[in-house]
Formats: C-alpha cells, structure tokens, sequence
C-alpha cells in the first residue's frame, strides 16, 4: 500500500514536473500571451493598493526633503539679505568718507544701550587712533552723536537719544538756527527749540549742524522735520523732528576727526570772563 | 540586490510538517505556479518547490513530531531554501529566464539566508506550539 502511495506521489511529481518544463519552454519560445496578459492584469490590480501607499510614502520623504531644503534656503536668503544690507550701508560709508573734508576714522559699535536713561554706545576705536572726547560720530545717513571718553583702544558715544545730548542746528532752509535735544519720547524724534515763531517752518525740512556751537562741523545732517507747535508763553517755536540715522540697528559708523577751533574758543571765554 | 525572502517556500515547507506528500506537492505546485504568474516566471518556482518537496519531505515529516531549537529551524530552512535556490537557478540558466546577472552568488546566498530569518521568527510565533 505504501508502495503504491510512493508510486503515485513519483507519477504526480513527475507530471507536475513536465507542466513546469513545458510552461518554460512555452514562456521561452514566445507562447502564454493570454496567460501572461491574465497575469499582469491581476498583477496590476494587486499592486494598485501597494502602490498607493509607495506613492503616499514617496511623497512624504519628498516633503520632508523638500522642507529641509527650504529650511536652508530660508536660512541662505536671510544671510544673503543680511551681507546685502551690510554691503549697502558699507558701501554708503566708503562714500561718506571720500567725499568728507574731514578724516573719517571707521569703527564698529561693540556695545550699546539705548533702553536706560543714560544710553551709550561703544565704539571700536580710542586714542590710539586718534580719537578725543567732543569729535561726533556720523554715518552715511546723518549725525549718531559724540565721543565722551576715550581709552586707548574704544570709546563711549553719547547717542542723540541721549537727555545730555544738545547740539547747535539750524533749518536747511530758512538758516534760522536753535538747539536740537531729545524730546523725551521713544524712537527717533528729537526737538528744535529756540527758533522763532516768525520763521516759517515746514514738514519735510532738513536740519542740520549749524557749526555755531564749536562742538560739530556745519552741515552734518540731524533729521527731518514732521511737524512744529508753537511755543508757550515766548516767541519761539517747538520744532519736532525724526532724526535721519537709526540707532537700533547701527552697526558701523565714523568718528570724524573734528576739532573745535581753539581761537574761537579763547574768545568766547575772553568775553565770558569781560562780563 | 534584490534579494528577498521567499514566504511561499517557508508556507511549503511548514505544510510538509503537517500534510501527506501528495497534498504537499500539489499545494507546492498551485503555489509556485501562481508565484510565477505574478513574477512572469513561467514554471521555475513551480519547478523548484515541487523537486524541493519531493526531496525532503521524507526528511521533513520524521522530524515534524521533534521539539525543534531556534538555531535547528534556521539551519533547515536554510539548507531548504539553499537547495531551492540552487534548483531555480540551475533550471533557470537552461531556460534563461530569469537573468540575476553578477549577483546570482550573492542572491542565492542572502536571499536564502533571509528566506531562513523569517522562517526561523515565524517558527517562534507560530500558534500550534
């Protein structure tokens, strides 16, 4: 009985075995077309499903690339629009400085503080470079303010926004001249006071160092003037102004090697000391 | 590579533990057929799983009753997909028609070795332990 079994299973085997030979020899020589169309077709609705799922999941890791990729993009552009502002500003300096009577003495701000009440900035050149207290520090937009102390390799500015700040100025226009101050608000406005009442002042007027004071050399600009109040109870007006540099974002700068003109000087203390 | 694990001979050879020979070899030839039908192999699978099954069922069945070690699962699946892989390789270089190219050594190698993990892990899990 088990010999019969065995026999069968060898005659199963071998007829299985024959299909086998002649389904490869059909395949070979170009037969099964039907088969092989039946198959794909079935193959194709199978690997419909997987196939979703590839596309699904080669999409995420595209996105997930594509994310990263613009992550440094973003990160490239931001650097490029930083070296694009600084090479402006930069480039505006090195104009500034050709075109100053004066020598120009380029510096970075290392320090600022501009919240507290008593705001300073520092800047990266002292006496070694020829820098003294009373020369002011420009840039290519207009006056930032003026050196106090001096060691030998930084100095400390006394910014605009500053309440000891008082500068001698005068209306680009009228030539009418007072003192510009901190008007005590925040952000960029300053104050002209002193001018009369009967000078016409307009919005959108420049102010700029008057060089009367003996401290600046004239002609520096201050800011622009956005409005004006008369004054209460004397005849001169309240001339507000937004002052042309940014202290916020300052970054590089002059100290211009100006110095007051000591015969002027020892005549006004003559006359002091006459009266 | 392309090497991959061959479920079908891991189904084909636990069937072999469980069933007479007859079933065993009808069921590893309506197997490889339809592997073949999805993989445009006409005959190879079927070919190779049916003389696999004719060789060791006998070997298969005597040792079906034995509590089996993890590494003596391994050891069989892989010396069965071994064989099984020399088989189909050897039958397919008469037909050529399926072409491994440079890597035939180091398909028949790996994808016997993964075909021999997974059987080996599918032993381990298995419900009727």
């Amino acid at each position: 009985m088990r010999r019969l079994a065995d026999v069968k299973d060898y005659i199963i085997t071998a007829i299985i075995l024959l299909l086998a030979i002649a389904l490869m020899i059909n395949r070979h020589e170009g037969g099964l077309q039907n088969m092989r169309k039946a198959s794909i077709t079935v193959l194709s609705y199978l690997e419909q499903p997987l196939s979703n799922i590839r596309t699904y999941r080669q999409a995420i890791s595209t996105n997930t690339y594509l994310h990263r990729q613009n992550i440094l993009l973003q990160d490239e552009l931001s650097r490029l629009r930083s070296v694009e502002q600084q090479n402006r500003v930069l480039r505006s300096l090195l104009n500034l400085r050709e075109e100053s009577a004066h020598h120009l003495v380029p510096v970075k701000i290392v320090a600022k503080d501009l919240t507290s009440v008593n705001s300073f900035l520092t800047a990266s050149a002292g006496s070694a470079d020829g820098v003294e207290p009373g020369m002011p520090m420009i840039n290519s937009d207009g006056l930032i303010g003026q050196v106090i102390l001096v060691s030998n390799s930084y100095s400390q500015i006394l910014p605009y926004n500053n309440s000891m700040f008082r500068v001698s100025a005068k209306v680009e226009d009228s030539r009418a001249y007072g003192i510009v101050t901190r008007s005590g608000r925040a952000g960029r406005e300053l104050v002209l006071q002193y001018v009369p009442e009967t000078i016409p002042v307009e919005p959108g007027q420049v102010v700029q160092t008057s060089g009367f004071g003996n401290q600046y050399p004239p002609g520096i600009p201050i800011g622009v003037v956005t409005h004006t109040e008369p004054g209460r109870g004397v005849e001169t007006q309240t001339i507000y102004l937004e002052a042309f540099t940014d202290l916020n974002t300052l970054a590089e700068a002059f100290i211009m090697e100006f110095k007051p003109d000591t015969t002027i000087n020892n005549l006004i203390n003559e006359q002091t000391e006459l009266f | 590579m392309g090497a991959e694990s061959d479920l079908v001979l891991i189904f084909i050879l636990w069937l072999a533990t469980k069933k007479n020979r007859t079933e065993v070899l009808l069921y590893a030839a309506f197997l490889g057929f339809l592997q073949d039908a999805l993989t445009d192999l006409w005959g190879l699978n079927m070919f190779s799983k049916t003389v696999l099954v004719f060789i060791l069922y006998g070997y298969l069945n005597r040792i079906s009753q034995n509590k089996l070690l993890f590494r003596q699962v391994f050891l069989i699946v892989l010396v069965a997909a071994l064989i099984h892989n020399v088989i189909f390789y050897g039958v397919s270089l008469f037909t050529e028609l399926y072409s491994p190219g440079f890597f035939i050594w180091s398909l028949l190698i790996v994808s016997s070795l993964f075909t021999a993990i997974v059987g080996s892990f599918l032993y381990l899990v298995r419900e009727d332990n």
